[in-house]
């Protein structure tokens, strides 16, 4: 039976408010001014062993302060938090030796130096007696593709590089738990794509925890076995991407060019049982209620009444549909 | 965490930081310069003073050349790690302070081990002045000189922790523009004797640069002044500044923590 790594009950933080008003420059931030604004609300969840999970919601939501919370950077107002059985904010040292974290505007690197050189601080911070840390420094160079530019001195490497040796140094004492906070923000598609399969592997050859935060919705899509949704410092999902789609998603897009109408009547009524979003010449894009009519359905009514050239019936994406969300709530 | 880890990783940083230097040699060759003209300059100072009166509170050239090999050493020990302690107020600032409390570590040495800044300058000018006063024939007790150097590390010691401390003020003050101004107004009080100051300005020195501890006694010392046993009591002084300033840092630093906000995300 899968056992939790990460338990969070009913999770609360705030921060004082900033202080307004004309007056506000001349008053002094110390003592702290008593008007909190609440970041995290009442959050309760839980990660299994081995899990990815995506943590994601709007600007301000509070996925940082929550990831924040959990590796000891930061200490809750209340609520109950167990990563790896350690109590982050009171068991701090004990459970870094547990969990790697990889923020993605925050680099583990010294500018002037290369990663290789640094390893050397980083085994002892980890305490990796010597020939293990060789056997496992070489073993995630050799993983991660990162042999050409491992000896590199930082300010000169790619920032797709920079986050491959970033991911190196935090799982460098194999970690049972690894925290990537937004680690493909800036990386083109080629440096996400094998962003996403170095975590992908981790996660399937050591068994290792991934808590995700992102804005990218195909980092969600291409990791997470469970994604939370998280606006103003609430839950507001929690459960499989599928359940999310299905629950979220109302419309799909069949887009077609027509070569000849065959049953006028029969093309009339598709049209008004759906929502036409374009039409130049014989060229249509209409959105349908999924929950009115399935795409195996949609597709038989349009093949009844007309011949096409082409033919495409398109799902909302991930990211469609959490645009969509974050705009609703 | 043991005190034989953190002497490791400090170890380590500075290993590291001395590769650094070694690529950016013109920054050395630039620091002794530097060195140079700060050492012409205090020894002319101090030649004029010293030409216009009977001496100053009763030193003289020979004192002062002890003095500034004193000094050397203190300062150079000061630029390299204590420095690195009072910007640590910066990686607070900036949240830079995150990734090293995810380490298993002690947060604010990783924060002096990634600032160190190694200034070896002080060190070629300070063994050149001792090496000076010895071919000049001045006579030093060994065992004074030996405990005056102990005596400025524990100088160090007191002068970071007072650096660190002032950091830990932002956890709770937004602006600390000019916290290094503070921090180094504490030099003027320096390369000389300790009693031409009113008791209390000597009181504050020997909690923040402690110069009493690091020129005034061990100079008096090593210049036979006052007997090598009278220093002992000076260093146990020294080992309650330092104490005491060890329990505020971790007060004001286990406060701060609780009150840390992070920042970005």
């Amino acid at each position: 039976m899968a056992i939790d790594s990460i338990i969070v009950q009913n999770l609360e933080k705030s921060f004082p408010k900033k202080q307004q008003g004309k007056k506000a420059p001349f008053r002094l931030q110390f003592p702290q001014p008593k008007e909190r604004s609440r970041v995290l609300k009442d959050i309760s969840f839980s990660v299994r062993q081995g899990e990815i999970l995506g943590y994601i919601g709007p600007n301000g939501a509070g996925k940082s302060t929550t990831i924040k919370i959990l590796t000891g950077i930061l200490t809750p107002d209340s609520g109950s938090v167990s990563v790896e059985g350690f109590v982050p904010w009171k068991q701090r040292m004990e459970l870094a030796k547990k969990i790697g974290v990889v923020f993605g505007q925050k680099t583990l690197l010294w500018w002037d130096l290369s990663p290789k050189d640094i390893m050397p601080l980083y085994r002892e911070i980890y305490e990796i007696p010597e020939k293990a840390f060789s056997k496992r420094f070489e073993e995630l160079v050799e993983r991660f593709g990162a042999k050409e530019f491992i000896s590199t001195p930082t300010r000169k490497l790619s920032l797709g590089e920079r986050m491959r040796c970033d991911l190196i140094v935090a799982l460098l004492h194999k970690p049972k738990v690894l925290f990537l906070d937004e680690p493909t923000i800036g990386l083109d598609a080629i440096a996400k794509e094998q962003m996403r399969s170095f975590v992908k592997k981790i996660n399937r050859e050591e068994k290792t925890t991934v808590f995700l935060t992102t804005h990218d919705m195909n980092d969600i899509e291409a990791l997470a076995d469970k994604i939370i949704v998280v606006d103003k410092g609430s839950k507001i999902f929690e459960g499989k991407i599928e359940e999310f789609k299905k629950k979220h998603v109302k419309e799909a897009v069949m887009s077609f060019e027509i070569l000849q109408v065959i049953d006028k009547s029969a093309f009339k009524s598709l049209l008004s049982k759906t929502r036409q979003l374009s039409q130049e010449g014989n060229y249509y894009e209409l959105a349908f209620s999924i929950e009115r009519m399935d795409a195996q359905e949609a597709a038989s009514r349009l093949f009844k009444c007309c011949k096409t050239s082409s033919f495409q019936i398109k799902e909302q994406t991930l990211e469609e549909i959490i645009r969509e969300f974050y705009e609703l709530h | 965490m043991s005190f034989t880890k953190s002497a490791r990783i400090l170890a380590i940083g500075l290993m590291l930081h001395w590769k650094r230097l070694l690529e950016y040699r013109l920054n050395l060759a630039f620091d002794l310069l530097l060195r140079l003209v700060d050492s012409v300059t205090f020894f002319m100072f101090w030649a004029v003073i010293l030409a216009s009166s009977n001496g100053f509170a009763g030193w003289g050239l020979k004192e002062f050349l002890i003095v500034f090999a004193l000094e050397s050493y203190f300062t150079a020990l000061v630029i390299s790690f204590a420095y690195a302690g009072l910007y640590m107020y910066e990686r607070i600032h900036n949240a830079e302070l995150d990734s090293f409390l995810t380490k298993p570590a002690q947060p604010w040495l990783l924060a002096i081990v990634k600032g160190i800044e190694p200034s070896f300058a002080g060190f070629i000018s300070g063994t050149a002045a001792l090496a000076l006063a010895f071919t000049q024939g001045i006579s030093m007790q060994p065992l004074a000189l030996l405990l005056g150097l102990f005596m400025v590390l524990l100088g160090v010691a007191i002068t970071a922790l007072f650096g660190l401390s002032l950091a830990t003020l932002s956890f709770w003050l937004g602006r600390m523009d000019s916290l290094e101004s503070v921090f180094e107004s504490f030099w003027s009080f320096g390369g000389k004797p300790a009693s031409i100051f009113p008791i209390g300005l000597q009181v504050l020195t020997a909690f923040t640069f402690p110069f009493i501890f690091i020129q005034t006694i061990p100079t008096m010392a090593i210049l036979d002044k006052i007997p090598v046993q009278e220093m002992l009591l000076f260093i146990l002084a020294e080992f309650i500044v330092l104490i005491a300033w060890i329990f505020a840092f971790k007060f004001l630093w286990k406060k701060g923590l609780r009150n840390y906000e992070s920042g970005g995300g």
